[in-house]
């Protein structure tokens, strides 16, 4: 049986001729029967032939056992052994014309039926191994393919993995352009509504006395966010910058040296 | 015939129980040649034992009466050689009901019926 066979089906194999065997027995059982009988036969006689006709017939040789008598021990046993193997070789006849007369015969043409049964079940197992082996192909392609298919997916989903990263840059690059455009908007509406109060307050109080311009320096401050004081006259609220640069433009106001602010705390020029 | 166990590796439970399940219906639908085999070894093995229980007694009692009895009485080496050649003529019978001898002919008959000297018994 080759062993190139799947091994279930070596196991069918070994089945079917178990299967083959016990039909050609139960096929032949009688022929069978028949035959162990004459070779049971065949054994009685030789034992029979050792154990009465061979023996009683020496002893009883020429009437008077004088076979026994005129041999020695030794000689009778070489003679007896010989008779016995002249025996066995004519039985050999009787057990050749068994086996290869109606034993070769019997066996050869009920095997042959056998065989010829047989035939069919290897023909079937060959298709079904002829099946098996082109669904094996059939997978075996499959499994190229979407192995094949798998490496593309991973090269493209390795490129889309740099490709993401990169607009993850990209896309942190413009969003700080975006902040930094917000906050240069709300830098210029910041600086215009400082401008346009300091404008106010300039155009509105033309002729200015001492007094007003005190209140405008302290509005001014306030605007502008400076330490900036001039002591008994009140002082607005603080202007709120909404954008990041105007509220470092203001709060550089504060870093300014303390003698700019007495100048004007102390109305000295 | 039988599968090497080192060149394949153990089959799974499915597998083995498939197997099983195959081999114990063949048992089943052919339980009566498988008795009727078994009778015949059974026969066999009986006649073997009558033959040493009775037969081979009856022999030697014949070929002591006939060679006597001494220390290295001649008749030992015959009852030897008669054992032997009863235990081949038996044999003959077994290889009859002995599935191997039945593969070895179908292989056999397959070559086309060449060296059939070499697989029967002599």
């Amino acid at each position: 049986m080759s062993k190139s066979l799947p091994r279930n089906m070596q196991a069918n194999c070994l089945c079917q001729v178990l299967r083959t065997f016990f039909q050609v027995i139960g096929d032949n059982k009688e022929a069978m029967g028949e035959l162990l009988k004459k070779m049971r036969g065949l054994r009685r006689e030789y034992l029979k032939l050792l154990r009465e006709d061979f023996v009683a017939g020496l002893l009883t040789a020429n009437g008077d056992g004088s076979i026994k008598e005129n041999f020695s021990r030794e000689r009778l046993a070489i003679l007896l052994e010989k008779i016995i193997h002249a025996f066995r070789s004519d039985q050999e006849n009787s057990y050749r014309l068994l086996q290869q007369g109606i034993y070769k015969q019997f066996l050869e043409d009920t095997a042959q039926q056998a065989l010829t049964r047989g035939i069919e079940d290897v023909q079937q197992l060959h298709t079904e191994c002829q099946s098996v082996t082109k669904e094996r192909d059939v997978l075996a392609t499959e499994r190229d393919r979407l192995q094949k298919l798998c490496d593309e997916t991973s090269s493209k989903y390795v490129l889309v993995q740099h490709h993401e990263a990169e607009l993850q840059e990209r896309l942190a690059e413009l969003s700080q352009q975006v902040a930094g455009l917000v906050d240069q908007h709300d830098a210029n509406q910041d600086y215009q509504t400082i401008i346009r109060e300091i404008r106010k307050e300039i155009e509105e109080k033309k002729e200015l006395d001492m007094w007003r311009l005190k209140v405008f320096y302290n509005r001014v401050a306030a605007l502008t966010k400076s330490n900036w004081s001039c002591p008994g006259v009140p002082k607005p609220e603080l202007f709120a910058a909404k954008s990041k640069s105007a509220q470092q433009f203001l709060d550089s106001f504060s870093t300014l040296p303390n003698d700019e602010s007495e100048t004007w705390q102390t109305g000295k020029s | 015939m039988i599968p090497d166990p080192e060149a394949n590796p153990m089959p799974s439970p499915e597998e083995l129980a498939t197997v099983l399940g195959n081999y114990l219906d063949l048992v089943k639908n052919h339980a009566n040649e498988i008795g009727w085999l078994l009778d015949q070894h059974a026969g066999l093995r009986s006649e073997y034992i009558t033959f040493f229980k009775k037969d081979l007694k009856e022999i030697e009692s014949s070929l002591q009466g006939m060679l006597g009895q001494g220390s290295e009485p001649p008749s030992h080496d015959l009852i030897k050689q008669i054992i032997a050649d009863f235990r081949k003529d038996l044999e003959r019978s077994y290889e009859l009901l002995n599935f191997t001898f039945f593969w070895k002919l179908a292989k056999l008959i397959e070559a086309g019926g060449s060296g059939y000297e070499q697989i029967t018994p002599s």
